[in-house]
């Protein structure tokens, strides 16, 4: 007996012991991880470099197939486009813009053209020199390579008034840009266009390169023949490859890794205030934020549900409550397909719901005041958001700071849920599935909100909260309207009120074609808007609409995020500009010190 | 059978292997939608109305057969593909991520290996002492251990709390900008091999520092499974008459339990060791994210999660020749340690 109760035992201490070191420290027995930290402070490393760790990385360095901001980010590094948005201004006139490859640019109100004077003397890191022709063929070529979703169409809109490349000719895209001696000129469509054009070409996708180099690798030659065998054809040599005429060139890029860059000694303007600039992926948090305070990363990303676990520490500046051009908004599909797993039964007997079931505005009206806006922006975003009523968002011109906005009321909520479908909804109930994209605690936040108050408003109200894969799962659901909502966010392209009104109200806008709303009447007034060339009249226009979707209710905003940035205390002069979404912001302007 | 006839016959079982496994895969991809496979290329809402174009284009709407014939068709002329999630070809992928799996691999499946059968042979030689226990206890410890959770507290404890003292990543950024540039010439990609390769002292230390963490991770939790392994086996091999023999003309216990038992007892860990080593080559998903040494476990499951069929496929097919060929090794290496055992008949 006592051999074996020896034996039991050693077993049973050993797993005390284990047990014991593994949760002491978790019980406060070791020193907090601030404390440390203000003892230690952050060190000082990588004289001359700047480390950021991100969780993502480009998918392409072409900046004529690149539509994400990482993409976007490394190209501006290496690339220069013929502007760039000056310090914090947003661009809403010609002279808010700084010149990088243009010298000076004019506006001639009868042609509805833009001539931009090319910078002389500027050298791309292969070695060759910056040419007007080199201008018209990188506009010449985002048009017509076309790739599928990348950007091209943010600048054939303006220049040759559609979005596709298939749409229109060669002949059209030609005449959209022409060189004229030391100049470029930019023919828009309409007068609407002026600014829009400034602000869409002050972004990577208006980038210029060297058309000698991208001819010599394999791509486009410039010509009407040759467009046939580039057209969305990809990936091509400038996606693993670049050659720009900006501050960092391409040192090289690790997928999956990192991606440096390097100075470039020859650079036309001031030199740039890195040697180095290193993007390095780290999709953990825990490896990131001990990068940041062992000094090893100068920016970090710092996922919102984290930024408690840097409060406090003294080394780091945290730049917060800066309003971003960008909203998340509940979109309510109203015609669902009928076979959807997602809508249970298909009707509307207590079990599912039908593939029209949102076409009853008083069940989206419903919804949307069973919505708790407070309690997602202050649990989910820790107050640092706001909440807006429409697409129009603040920061853009023809916001309604004084536009209606939903407000949570279930009671409210319930007496819409009573008139719905004659009545027969109340008695009924449903059932059916919202979907969000697995591993985004604000949408799934969201979508848990929402069915909380709404069982709680009628117990036969059920709806489900099911994670799916983004890209693979609730993308093509969306195509195919088989997801009944989806939560959607939308950052600004231009800074311009119909950036934002156009995808979310246009029949064929982005977001609305999928939730089939919009109607002629009101792609009228969008359009409308978008054309009112006095600016005061122009912000009623967009008034109005912010009125009709409130009104109409195809979905309501959840809200408008306030941003953050962590840096160490050795980085100095970062800004903040709303169109600069990339992170960490502008680097060129930046610079890394003791002092 | 001739060692060389047998080798080949062996690599020419890869033929087939590769075709049902590719079959099987392709097959598995088809139950998604076409919709759902052309997402793979596209990120953003706004680009869903481009998904009817890029069905078209890769032909993806196509029957079965055709896309898989036209896949091989591809393969056959030595084109794998594109990988989308790594922004160039596969067969480039495969050799881009493979080094840092390998390194990690190389140091931890011989500590795994040699610690198992240390620990093991020490367990079963002291049966039901308390060594035997606290190994075992230790065993069960590692095997439940979830590797991202000793990874993540690995990383607070020698990168955090020691201030930098073990980082994550597979090099320093000075080192890094070093190796990759003409003062280093890179053999391997395995960045302490080239390193002695180039007699780089400083690069040798940074790499070793930095492979440290990911190894001690991955051998914990594996180093259970082979130890406990060693243990059943020893004592199988100590209960056999041929020990009590040994034991009964004097023999020291040492020489018993070294030279007469372990060999023995070491033939299903020479089995399990191969595998092992198959598997943590094929990539440490993980242990490779946590501590960003991204290999092609990494590249595996980023392939998987976005359906970047292409890529899924190479990856395949290069884990089958990996579990063919570390199969072939461990049945020649039976044949060496067990003299009983010929060739052809390793199987059996």
């Amino acid at each position: 007996m006592s051999k074996r109760l020896s034996k039991m035992g050693w077993i049973v201490l050993v797993a005390l012991l284990s047990l014991v070191l593994v949760v002491w420290p978790a019980c406060g027995g070791a020193p907090t991880e601030q404390e440390e930290e203000e003892e230690q402070g952050i060190p000082y490393k990588n004289d001359g470099m700047f480390v950021q760790m991100t969780i993502g990385e480009p998918e392409t360095l072409d900046p004529a197939a690149g539509y994400d901001t990482t993409s976007g980010e490394a190209v501006l590094y290496v690339y220069e486009p013929l502007i760039y948005y000056k310090g914090e201004l947003l661009g809403a006139t010609p002279d808010e813009f700084t010149p990088l490859l243009a010298e000076s640019w004019t506006w001639n109100e009868a042609d509805l053209t833009w001539t931009f004077k090319i910078r002389k003397g500027v050298k791309f890191h292969e070695g060759g020199t910056l040419t007007p022709e080199d201008v018209e063929y990188s506009f010449e070529r985002i048009m017509t390579q076309d790739r599928v979703g990348g950007p091209a169409l943010l600048i054939d809109m303006p220049l040759v008034g559609v979005e596709l490349y298939e749409d229109t000719t060669w002949a059209a895209v030609d005449a959209s840009v022409e060189v004229s001696g030391d100049n470029v000129v930019f023919k828009v469509t309409n007068i609407a266009f002026k600014m829009i054009f400034l602000q869409t070409i002050a972004n990577s996708w208006g980038v210029i390169l060297d058309k000698e180099w991208c001819v010599a690798n394999g791509d486009w030659d410039g010509t009407e023949a040759d467009v046939k065998n580039h057209f969305q054809v990809e990936p091509n040599y400038l996606w693993t490859h670049m050659n720009g005429t900006g501050p960092w060139k391409l040192n090289q890029w690790e997928q999956g890794v990192q991606i440096k860059f390097e100075k470039n000694a020859n650079y036309w303007g001031a030199p740039a205030p890195f040697d180095w600039v290193i993007n390095q992926l780290a999709e953990e948090w825990t490896v990131r934020k001990e990068a940041l305070l062992a000094g090893d990363a100068d920016y970090v990303a710092v996922p919102r549900q984290y930024i408690h676990e840097l409060d406090g520490i003294s080394d780091l500046q945290v730049n917060k409550d800066m309003a971003g051009l960008l909203v998340f908004g509940f979109f309510m599909v109203m015609d669902i397909n009928p076979t959807s797993p997602y809508i249970g039964s298909g009707k509307l007997d207590g079990n599912g719901i039908p593939g029209n079931f949102f076409t009853d505005k008083d069940v989206r009206e419903g919804f949307r005041e069973a919505f708790d806006y407070n309690t997602f922006i202050n649990d989910i975003y820790y107050g640092e958001a706001t909440q807006v009523g429409s697409p129009v968002i603040a920061g853009l011109v023809g916001f309604n700071p004084d536009a209606q906005k939903p407000v949570f009321d279930k009671a409210a909520a319930a007496e819409h849920f009573k008139k719905a479908w004659g009545g027969e909804l109340w008695t009924k109930g449903f059932k059916f599935t919202m979907l969000y994209n697995s591993g985004n605690v604000m949408r799934k936040a969201a979508c848990e909100i929402l069915q909380k108050n709404l069982l709680s408003i009628n117990s036969k109200f059920q709806a489900f909260v099911q994670p799916l894969s983004w890209g693979t799962g609730i993308l093509p659901l969306i195509k195919t309207k088989d997801a009944t909502v989806y939560i959607i966010g939308w950052q600004a392209d231009t800074p311009h009120a119909d950036n934002f009104v156009r995808p979310f109200m246009s029949t064929a806008g982005t977001f609305a074609q999928f939730q089939t709303y919009g109607n002629a009447e009101l792609d009228a007034k969008i359009n409308a808007a978008l054309l009112e060339p006095d600016p005061a009249k122009q912000v009623q226009k967009y008034y109005e609409l912010q009125q009709i979707f409130y009104d109409d209710c195809p979905g309501f905003m959840l809200a408008q995020p306030l941003n953050r940035r962590y840096f160490t205390k050795y980085i100095h002069g970062w800004y903040w500009n709303s169109m600069h979404t990339g992170e960490p912001g502008p680097l060129y302007y930046m610079s890394k010190s003791q002092s | 059978m001739e060692l060389r006839a047998y080798i080949l016959r062996r690599l020419l079982l890869l033929i087939p292997v590769l075709f049902g496994i590719t079959l099987f895969i392709f097959g598995i991809t088809m139950l998604f939608s076409p919709i759902a496979r052309a997402s793979l290329y596209i990120r953003d809402v706004r680009q869903l109305q481009d998904l009817p174009a890029v069905i078209e284009r890769y032909g993806l709407d196509h029957p079965f057969i055709v896309q898989y014939g036209t896949w091989l068709g591809q393969v056959l002329q030595g084109n794998l593909g594109w990988s989308k999630v790594a922004s160039m070809p596969v067969w480039d992928a495969i050799w881009h991520f493979l080094p840092a799996t390998l390194e990690i691999a190389i140091f931890a499946t011989p500590l795994i290996i040699l610690t198992g059968i240390f620990f093991g042979t020490t367990a079963a030689a002291h049966k039901d002492k308390p060594l035997d226990h606290g190994t075992r206890v230790a065993a069960i410890l590692g095997w439940s251990l979830p590797s991202f959770w000793l990874g993540l507290v690995l990383i607070m404890i020698f990168y955090g709390f020691f201030r930098g003292f073990l980082p994550p990543g597979r090099l320093s950024i000075q080192m890094d900008i070093l190796v990759n540039s003409a003062a280093f010439t890179r053999y391997t990609h395995i960045n302490t091999i080239d390193a002695i390769l180039n007699l780089n002292g400083p690069v040798l230390l940074d790499a070793l520092r930095h492979v440290v963490l990911p190894v001690v991770t991955v051998s914990v939790i594996n180093m259970a499974f082979i130890m406990r392994l060693m243990r059943s086996s020893m004592l199988e091999a100590l209960g056999k008459g041929y020990i009590l023999t040994a034991r009964a003309k004097g023999l020291a216990e040492r020489i018993v339990v070294n030279k007469h038992a372990r060999r023995n007892a070491l033939i299903p860990v020479i089995t399990v060791s191969g595998y092992l080593f198959a598997a943590l080559a094929n990539g440490m998903v993980i242990t490779e994210t946590i501590f960003r040494y991204k290999g092609i476990g990494w590249w595996a499951w980023m392939a998987a999660s976005n359906l970047d069929i292409p890529s899924v496929l190479g990856f395949a097919m290069f884990s089958a020749f990996i579990f063919v060929l570390v199969n072939l090794v461990v049945d020649i290496l039976y044949t060496r340690v067990d003299p009983r055992v010929k060739l052809g008949e390793a199987v059996q």
